[in-house]
């Protein structure tokens, strides 16, 4: 029955408790965003962009289908032990609780104290790759400026102060947004190094050059290892993903009477409209596993019934429904409700805040409008569009509007004629009997009598100078201040 | 404010005491001063802990920064922690903290040559101080039967040709700047319980309804007496407060036949601690940290002076 589904849906234990489209969101989305460790050679390979959980865990519970995962090991005659597989997530101790409201809108508090022993602590390899000319090659016409070559030359563009001669990086390097990963220029001296874009950094892990089909190419591997930071993305096995709202300090979390701390505290809202119970029971279940119980299978479709989950619980000295006392961290009395507990198996996803981060004060502006230009890797900054910008006008600080959105961004100024309401442009015309001069002057009345400075909006000044050179001319009426 | 003394004598009265094991009773005292006992215990007891490591050679599977990490995670010995200086506010040094009072030197060198597996463990570290070591859990009396389960914690595995080469520092510190200078464990407590049983009503129940009330309960609180066929409360302690019997004699319909409450002064600790130092020792250097910790306030109380830096702040920690 349960090899009805497919792999990485037969492994959701208690499915057939779960609404059916939080299965399929788990296994379509989440399964195969989550960080595990799917290769045994990650120091060697060079991919462009691989994640490795550092220390990946099996799921307390078991199914039929992950059974038969792994590769069994054949001896002669006789199948020994299956060489377990690799899971992509780790077991935490999931609490069911508000913490201060930091589990707000399916966000999770996390333990600092558990991910500073390891806890979902993963690398990320990011490779970099740089073709050159080969010499060797035939059928191509040498051109001096497209002979290039690998090697390190003072590079306007980055720093190259971690390249050997060779224009790589040494193994070991750390290296910044900024950086020259691979110096190549060509034999006429102009640059072609490859930099670094804004939010790449890492040490580098591998140094390649080689030679496939007849290119000669080098790859530089870069490494990071992070511990979950606030914004990380994770999901429960049920289709409930969350980012993380806070770090807590372990000794501020609730405790039960044998000391136990919650590495990951979710909100209780996450459960009525989901309906995913199937998450409570793999709680319950694995709390009983973790205590030795013998009811060990959660196989979608032959489930244990909830009476032999609650039963072995109770036979283990805990709370038939998986409820705890707990005493509160902050005050050492205890807390009133009991807290539901259990080890839950929880993935951690590929988005990670690091990667998403938008933020800039200063950076490069489009030449046209002025405004910022959009794309990360070039320091782009949050749009504040005309939703956002009525949100803040409906808080009222309409000063820090002005200078948020004109004084700061979008500040310039035109000339404006009083007596025949145009545009005065600053032009250089030449006076009877004096040097040519240079500054407004109104075309329509020639003279620069009324010609007074506005200060406007970079963006309606263009438009009137766009509309202007149609043949449209905006009449403004100003008032002296 | 004044007049009023909430002065207190709370007393300790030890139950166990292992190496790494400590069960206490502390009476006489609030909740209060019992959760900042734990609480310091957990994150404010300093010990000392690989924290900067400088890798000469590694050919491992696992990359510099696993290996790191794996280091500082290993506890060490620290009875000398107390006494130690903060690497930041060492005057021996300036600053680097590579001195005697506030760093210990750490080195480790292993090279697999045969074809066996090699296990690189915390016994292959090699420290400059006798008294700053890895804890060693041989004779803790955790009862390992196989010789090969006491080679220490694992730090990596090497296969032919692979070899590690590393010097590492070990500073002082303490488990709220990161859990690997935390000592403990495991640290909590309970309020004690007392349990009552309303007699007159239990009687009115029939032997199997006993049964069941002694089986409501998932610990061992209760049991029949065979004799007398009554219920007696065997193990008050062992009740976790988890309402499990008190439901059950609700839905029973005998509401108050049994009711529990909780001494408000009166704490059951267990401390458990990762080998850094003792337990006994961990709860002695917690007291100490806390004592400092009051003294800190007590400074800034003498000094009214001082308290003009905070303007009515300054006011409102006095008390007025």
């Amino acid at each position: 029955m349960s090899f009805l589904l497919s792999l990485s849906c037969g492994i959701i234990p208690f499915a057939n408790h779960d609404h059916a489209k939080r299965v399929l969101f788990q296994f379509q989305k989440h399964y195969q965003q989550a960080i595990g460790y799917s290769t045994t050679n990650p120091s060697i390979r060079v991919d462009t962009l691989t994640h490795n959980l550092f220390y990946p865990q099996k799921p307390l519970f078991k199914t039929v289908l992950s059974d038969s995962l792994g590769t069994p090991k054949h001896s002669i005659g006789q199948t020994s032990h299956a060489k377990h597989e690799y899971y992509n997530g780790q077991c935490a101790i999931v609490a069911v609780n508000v913490h201060l409201g930091y589990n707000q809108e399916d966000s999770l508090v996390m333990n600092r104290a558990s991910l500073e022993r390891g806890m979902f602590r993963s690398e990320h390899v990011r490779s970099y790759k740089a073709e050159v000319f080969n010499k060797e090659s035939f059928g191509k016409k040498d051109k001096a400026e497209d002979n290039t070559v690998f090697g390190k030359i003072q590079s306007k563009i980055g720093h190259v102060d971690k390249l050997d001669e060779d224009g790589f990086p040494y193994v070991g390097a750390s290296l910044q947004s900024g950086d020259i990963v691979i110096g190549k220029h060509a034999e006429s001296g102009s640059d072609y190094s490859m930099k670094l874009k804004n939010g790449e950094k890492g040490s580098v892990q591998i140094v390649l050059s080689a030679n496939d089909g007849g290119k000669n190419f080098a790859t530089v591997s870069l490494r990071q290892v992070r511990s979950p930071s606030l914004g990380d993305k994770f999901s429960s096995m049920h289709g409930q993903k969350g980012v993380l709202g806070f770090l807590e300090s372990q000794e501020n979390f609730p405790f039960t009477i044998q000391g136990i701390v919650p590495d990951v505290v979710i909100n209780p809202h996450a459960f009525p409209s989901r309906q995913t119970p199937g998450q409570l029971l793999e709680a319950a279940l694995g709390k009983g596993i973790a205590l030795g119980g013998s009811l060990k299978y959660a196989t979608p479709f032959s489930t244990p019934s909830v009476e032999d989950i609650t039963n072995q619980l109770h036979r283990c000295g805990f709370s038939r429904w998986g409820n705890e006392r707990v005493y509160n961290g902050r005050t050492g009395e205890m807390v009133e409700s009991l807290v539901f507990m259990g080890p839950t198996f929880y993935q951690k996803l590929v988005h990670m805040s690091e990667d998403k981060v938008k933020f800039r004060n200063i950076g490069p502006v489009h030449p046209l409008t002025r405004q910022p230009v959009a794309d990360r890797k070039r320091f782009d900054g949050v749009k504040v569009g005309e939703m956002e910008r009525d949100c803040i006008i409906a808080h009222g600080p309409t000063a820090n509007l002005y200078e948020r959105l004109y004084t700061l961004c979008d500040a310039s100024h035109m000339h404006v004629c009083r007596k025949c309401n145009n545009m005065a442009s600053v032009i250089q015309r030449s006076v009877p009997r004096g040097p040519k001069i240079r500054g407004p002057y109104c075309r329509f009345c020639e003279s620069v009598e009324d010609v007074v400075k506005v200060n406007v909006p970079y963006g309606a000044k263009l438009i009137c100078q766009e509309l202007f050179s149609m043949g449209i001319a905006i009449e403004f009426e100003s008032e002296l201040c | 404010m004044e007049g009023a003394s909430y002065q207190r004598f709370p007393k300790v009265k030890i139950r166990e005491l292992k190496d790494d094991y400590a069960k206490f009773e502390l009476r006489e005292t609030d909740a209060s001063m019992a959760n900042a006992l734990r609480r310091v215990m957990i994150a404010e007891v300093p010990t000392i802990a690989i924290d900067l490591v400088e890798i000469e050679v590694n050919s491992s599977v696992l990359n510099d920064e696993f290996i790191a990490h794996r280091l500082g995670l290993i506890p060490l010995t620290s009875e000398r922690a107390m006494s130690m200086r903060f690497s930041r506010d060492c005057d021996a040094c300036d600053g680097d903290g590579q001195c005697e009072f506030c760093s210990v030197e750490f080195h480790l060198r292993a090279k697999c040559i045969g074809d066996q597996t090699l296990d690189v463990t915390s016994k292959d570290l090699y420290s400059s101080d006798h008294t700053v070591v890895p804890v060693d859990f041989s004779d803790s009396g955790a009862g390992y039967e196989n010789p090969e389960d006491q080679r220490g914690i694992t730090i990596v595995k090497l296969r032919k040709g692979q070899e590690l080469r590393l010097r590492a520092i070990a500073r002082k510190g303490i488990g709220k700047d990161h859990a690997k200078w935390s000592p403990a464990a495991t640290v909590t407590f309970m309020y004690e319980p007392e349990i009552h049983i309303n007699e007159e009503m239990m009687e009115t129940l029939s032997l199997e309804e006993k049964t069941s009330v002694v089986e409501s309960s998932p610990t061992k609180v209760f049991a029949l007496n065979p004799q007398t066929h009554q219920v007696e409360v065997v193990d008050p302690e062992a009740y976790t407060y988890d309402d499990e019997v008190l439901k059950k004699v609700e839905a029973m319909g005998k509401p108050g036949l049994i009711e529990v409450y909780a001494k408000e002064d009166s704490f059951i600790f267990t401390v458990e601690s990762t080998g850094a130092v003792k337990a006994s020792q961990l709860v002695i250097n917690a007291i100490e940290v806390l004592k400092q910790k009051l003294d800190a306030v007590r400074l800034l109380e003498d000094t009214v002076e001082a308290d003009d830096q905070f303007g009515e702040l300054g006011a409102h920690m006095r008390g007025g």
